[in-house]
């Protein structure tokens, strides 16, 4: 019994670093510019596959694939601005109208993709399969490294918003846009930015969750819905929030198995959310509806 | 041949599903991701019924409508606590709890596997066997869930819906408790999806999640948006042509493996191209349109004569009358955070004439405004209509209690017509109570062309007549703003509090709007409490002013007097 | 002629605000706008600013039509604007909000030595320069206000009631640096203000808003001598 709970304490670690790195992605797109992009989840899909095709049609080291997989990410994202959502606030659309349009690219986003790829599931080639032990818990060194870099890619953006120019900048849009305009800064080029680093850094995430699993076009569907659980679990206003959100959501995910058989992981998170969203809707650290 | 009846069958069957969703997305405005899940209600609660039980598909499907709506007056409420976004992230949570809880509750649900062997409807020992004979089943179906909603929609209850997608607050104001509606509109949603599943489940003869899933759920999106919002054939044209279409497609060589991905594709392009180039969808919506309206040869000269002008005296039991105070306010405080917005403020409102409420900007005024019509809370402090205590009632309440406001925004219903505008605030309509409007049309059809008289009355009054058909939108402010009195005269309350109501307006319609508010008050002996900011105004319409400074009353008076005080003008203009 | 307004209309879609504005703002002069609450006032400085698009007239600022410049020319050309409320980032600190007030500042100008002598002004800011912006008095906030505006040496202040929501002792204290800025370094003024008062003290000339139109243009003097305003508003 020790020995399942030690497991499960590693495996939530595990999920909730990746978690806690999925929600800062969303919401930092989504504190800053309050689009609900849904599409999002394409931007992880499309990472995934950027990586192991690389990796798989040119043979060179896993390593790239991270690369590519950020790239790509960063691009969607960016692109999906530049293209579809400037478009629509051009002409004024409400944010219902933007989200389902977002919902409608993702959509035919990822139809696209499994028109190109099929579903069967691709693995990231090269990376090594070696299996660590801590005690009695085991993990992959895909694990290891999922840990690792989603701390550090949550401490890079945490950094890059508090120090950088254009982090602060990012920061201030996100706390009043009105008066960002007033200052004369290029709110649609700060946008451009945000969306350019929340969908690299997802598709960091993508490249982690290819390497210790498969990619496979939808893909990214789930680590979206927990992103944006955790966003509006730890409350909008603060990107901090989302990582803590995010790390508990995986973490109760896993320990939860102890009381409930496995299939009934995506409820408990859901579940929390239902209920934290009626009571408490600015969420559990949020200073307001942000 | 059977192949063609077979997607006639869900053309209609999918196209009752997206009518219900059109309900919730197009007339109260809400984004379901979850709508799939009333339609597996319906299913399972048919499946389960007729096969366990053995019933007839007529109970089946009743039984599916009923839990169904019961489950979507639940959802209605935690709905309207959160909104937008929240919204969007709620409703998926609840598609996906479900289907999880499709997938895992084996016990009642067989899991992924689904239910196959679902006894096919039968009816008078006739079998609906085969998709021809299905087919006319159903259409029954399609067409009284079809009537259904027509009747609500093109009804006072349709009416209130759309002022309710337009403002809500606004609507709450006019008198109408916009939760119950929502609540109703929500449940008549479920139960009509559930008609749906069932009518799929006993057509199919079998039933499994994926039926029901959050793709579905974006599917019948699609299909309310690709048809237009708020249209009522909107729905029909969607699933003709997202259910109908790809089947075609079928028959291009080459095409049968992808039709599935390609069908999703396309689903996601028509989503994006419509909300980029038309987000009102493929028709327009039915009532957004200009309409001539027939205008009623025996409109009386000045609209009203009905009560309600009266101050007020109450007979006591000796016989003699003794003048009400309408409107009552005692010691009425209020602070946010640290800041002191109403102080201990008192005020009486004469019946039959015109107050006003001035001071310096941030002196609490709209404050005392919105404390008194139920958008704030009180922090101490009590509130008297006629005598009667209404603190802290229901902002809804208080039209009914003879109380009525207009907004600084002005918050005309812009996508209903100025006739409609006018109409939607006419009080005690029965056209409003479902139960009446299927079963008492005599007294609801009635009662329309009585509050259609009433409405143009009060048009003629501000001399909008020829605007009734025009969208409210397409009006200039000023007209709006007349548009927004009439509205206002059609509540007939009493009770008038009108919120600086010349601001934004040429001088000329400051005259007009001025000249109209002394008309109104005088012919229908209303009692007025008026903030302005204009002391132009106020010294051409006013008779007595409330004069407010840091959130307290400081004097009472007629202008002149108010503004020869030289303690008021330093609170006015401020100190050195 | 620093500013040279004429003619300006300006609403949102339907609803006009502004009919038929004429204003000018010379060199280092302080100007009044004052009216009652509706008027136009902040309207007025919104659409001289570039934040709402005029539907009509001119801005003319240093005999360049910048009618239709976005606030960033705005800024660049000299010309600050302060609004009534929500003019600073409260999840930011008071370092940072001062910083992205400079964000979009051309050429070589050191941002550290311009903030030194905000920080003269306005020592305050330097004590809390670590705290957030959101946690400051309403003192300080409109101090942290101002101290942004500095940063940029603006030729023109334009300032949006900047006495709403603090007590006389504070206003008095906002009156003075208003006056400092004014005559050490030369600043030109347009002051919306809700206390009469105060604008006719402070501004050489003084114009009157009511309904959208300026009804009135005074020297600051001689309406102070008046009294009362009532007929004003």
């Amino acid at each position: 019994m020790r020995v399942l709970i030690v497991q499960l304490l590693v495996n939530g670690l595990i999920t909730g670093s990746f978690y806690a790195l999925a929600g800062v992605t969303w919401g930092v797109i989504y504190r800053t510019t309050h689009i609900f992009h849904f599409a999002h989840h394409l931007v992880f899909a499309a990472a995934g596959y950027a990586a192991v095709l690389l990796t798989a049609r040119t043979h060179v080291n896993y390593f790239f694939g991270f690369f590519a997989a950020v790239g790509v990410g960063g691009l969607l994202g960016c692109g999906m601005d530049a293209f579809l959502y400037r478009r629509l606030r051009r002409a004024g659309a409400t944010q219902a109208t933007t989200f389902l349009a977002s919902l409608g690219f993702g959509t035919a986003g990822v139809a696209i993709l499994l028109l190109a790829f099929t579903s069967s599931p691709r693995r990231l080639e090269g990376f090594p399969t070696k299996v660590l032990s801590i005690g009695e818990a085991f993990f992959s060194v895909a694990d290891l490294t999922m840990v690792i870099v989603s701390w550090a890619m949550i401490g890079f953006l945490l950094w890059f918003l508090a120090r950088l120019r254009y982090g602060k900048a990012i920061r201030a849009v996100g706390s009043n846009v009105g008066m960002a305009r007033n200052l004369g800064l290029d709110i649609d080029r700060v946008y451009l930015l945000v969306f350019a680093i929340g969908s690299g850094l997802f598709g960091a995430a993508s490249f982690l969750f290819t390497a210790k699993n498969v990619a496979y076009p939808t893909m990214g569907i789930h680590p979206f819905f927990m992103s944006f659980t955790a966003v509006f679990l730890g409350g909008v206003s603060s990107i901090p929030g989302h990582a803590l959100a995010g790390f508990v959501l995986g973490f109760a995910e896993n320990l939860g198995m102890l009381f409930l058989p496995g299939e009934y992981k995506t409820m408990i998170a859901f579940a929390i959310l239902f209920v934290v969203i009626v009571i408490r809707p600015e969420g559990l650290m949020g200073l307001g509806r942000g | 041949m059977d192949y063609v009846v077979n997607i006639l069958v869900f053309v209609l069957i999918y196209a009752v599903l997206v009518q219900s969703l059109n309900l919730i997305m197009g007339y109260v405005g809400v984004i379901s991701m979850g709508h799939a899940v009333f339609s597996a209600i319906g299913a399972y609660t048919a499946a389960l019924i007729s096969i366990h039980l053995g019933y007839n598909f007529l109970i089946g499907m009743a039984a599916g409508f009923l839990l169904a709506a019961v489950v979507g007056a639940l959802l209605a409420i935690p709905s309207l606590r959160v909104r937008d976004e929240y919204l969007i992230v709620f409703t998926v949570g609840f598609q996906m709890v479900a289907y999880e809880f499709m997938l895992t509750a084996r016990g009642i649900t067989e899991g992924q596997g689904g239910i196959p062997n679902i006894p096919i409807p039968r009816l008078f020992g006739f079998e609906f066997n085969t998709p021809l004979r299905f087919l006319p089943l159903a259409f029954v179906i399609g067409v009284v869930c079809y009537s259904i909603v027509w009747r609500l929609v093109h009804s006072p209850f349709g009416r209130v819906l759309k002022a309710i997608r337009e403002d809500e607050s606004a609507c709450r104001a006019l008198g109408k408790n916009t939760l119950k509606f929502k609540v109703l509109v929500f449940a008549l949603s479920g139960g009509i999806a559930a008609i749906a599943g069932s009518s799929l489940a006993y057509f199919v003869t079998f039933i499994s999640p994926v039926s029901f899933s959050i793709e579905i759920s974006i599917f019948i999106i699609v299909m309310v948006i690709l048809g237009g919002e708020a249209n009522f054939w909107g729905p029909l044209v969607g699933a003709a042509i997202l259910v109908g279409l790809p089947e075609v497609l079928r028959f291009l060589p080459g095409a049968a493996g992808v039709v599935d991905v390609l069908r999703e594709i396309f689903y996601g392009l028509i989503l994006m191209l419509m909300m980029i180039f038309r987000p009102q969808g493929i028709l327009p919506e039915y009532a957004a349109q200009a309409k001539e309206y027939q205008v009623p040869t025996d409109v009386p000269a000045d609209g009203e004569k009905e009560s309600g002008g009266d101050g007020g005296s109450v007979p006591f039991p000796d016989g003699k009358t003794v003048p009400t105070p309408i409107l009552e306010i005692k010691g009425l405080s209020k602070s946010f955070g640290g800041l002191q917005a109403v102080k201990d403020a008192s005020l009486t409102l004469p019946s039959g004439r015109i107050t006003g409420l001035i001071g310096p900007n941030g002196c609490g005024k709209t404050t005392i405004f919105n404390l008194i019509t139920g958008f704030l809370d009180a922090d101490s402090g009590k509130v008297y209509i006629r005598g009667k205590e209404v603190t802290g009632r229901a902002s809804y309440k208080l039209m009914h209690d003879g109380l009525v406001r207009s907004w600084q925004d002005i918050r005309t219903f812009k996508d209903m017509t100025v006739l409609d505008n006018v109409r939607v605030a006419r009080p005690t309509q029965s056209g409003e109570k479902i139960v009446s409007l299927f079963f008492s049309p005599w007294q609801v059809a009635r009662e329309e062309r009585d509050n259609y008289g009433k409405a143009m009355g009060y048009l003629k009054m501000v001399g909008l007549l020829n605007k009734a058909g025009h969208l409210a939108g397409n009006l200039s402010t000023a007209e709006q703003k007349l548009v927004a009195l009439a509205r206002l005269m059609a509540t007939e309350c009493p009770v008038l509090l009108l919120d600086e109501p010349t601001t934004a307006l040429d001088p000329e319609s400051v005259e007009r709007i001025i000249k109209l508010i002394r008309n109104i008050a005088k012919q229908g002996r209303k009692t007025v409490l008026l903030i302005e900011h204009n002391l132009d105004v106020v010294r051409g319409l006013v008779e007595e002013a409330y004069f407010m400074g840091e959130g307290r009353v400081l004097a009472y008076g007629d202008p002149a007097s108010l503004m020869a005080d030289p303690k008021l003008a330093e609170v006015y203009f401020g100190i050195d | 002629m620093l500013l040279a307004v004429r003619n300006l209309e300006a609403g949102y879609g339907k609803k006009q605000i502004l009919y038929d504005l004429s204003l000018s703002v010379l060199p280092g002069e302080i100007v009044g706008l004052i009216g009652h609450n509706g008027a136009g006032k902040s309207t007025a400085l919104q659409s001289i600013f570039g934040l709402l698009t005029p539907q009509g007239g001119q801005v003319l600022y240093m005999n360049r039509d910048l009618t239709f410049a976005s606030p960033s020319s705005k800024l660049d050309a000299g010309i600050y604007h302060l609004p009534q409320e929500n003019f600073m980032f409260s999840d930011l600190t008071v370092a940072d909000n001062l910083e992205m007030s400079f964000f979009t500042m051309r050429g070589q100008t050191a941002f550290q030595s311009r903030l030194d002598e905000v920080c003269q002004f306005f020592p305050v800011l330097k004590d809390r320069e670590n705290q957030l912006a959101g946690t400051l008095s309403g003192g300080e906030r409109r101090m942290l206000g101002i101290g942004m505006g500095l940063l940029r040496k603006p030729k023109l202040l334009m300032l949006d009631e900047p006495s709403s929501g603090l007590s006389p002792v504070l206003f008095q204290n906002v009156t003075r640096i208003i006056e400092e800025i004014n005559s050490n370094l030369r600043t030109a003024v347009l002051l919306v203000e809700q206390n009469v008062k105060v604008a006719f003290k402070l501004s050489k000339r003084v114009y009157v808003m009511k309904a959208g139109h300026i009804i009135l243009e005074k020297p600051g003097a001689e309406l102070l001598k008046r009294n009362e305003w009532w007929d004003l508003f």
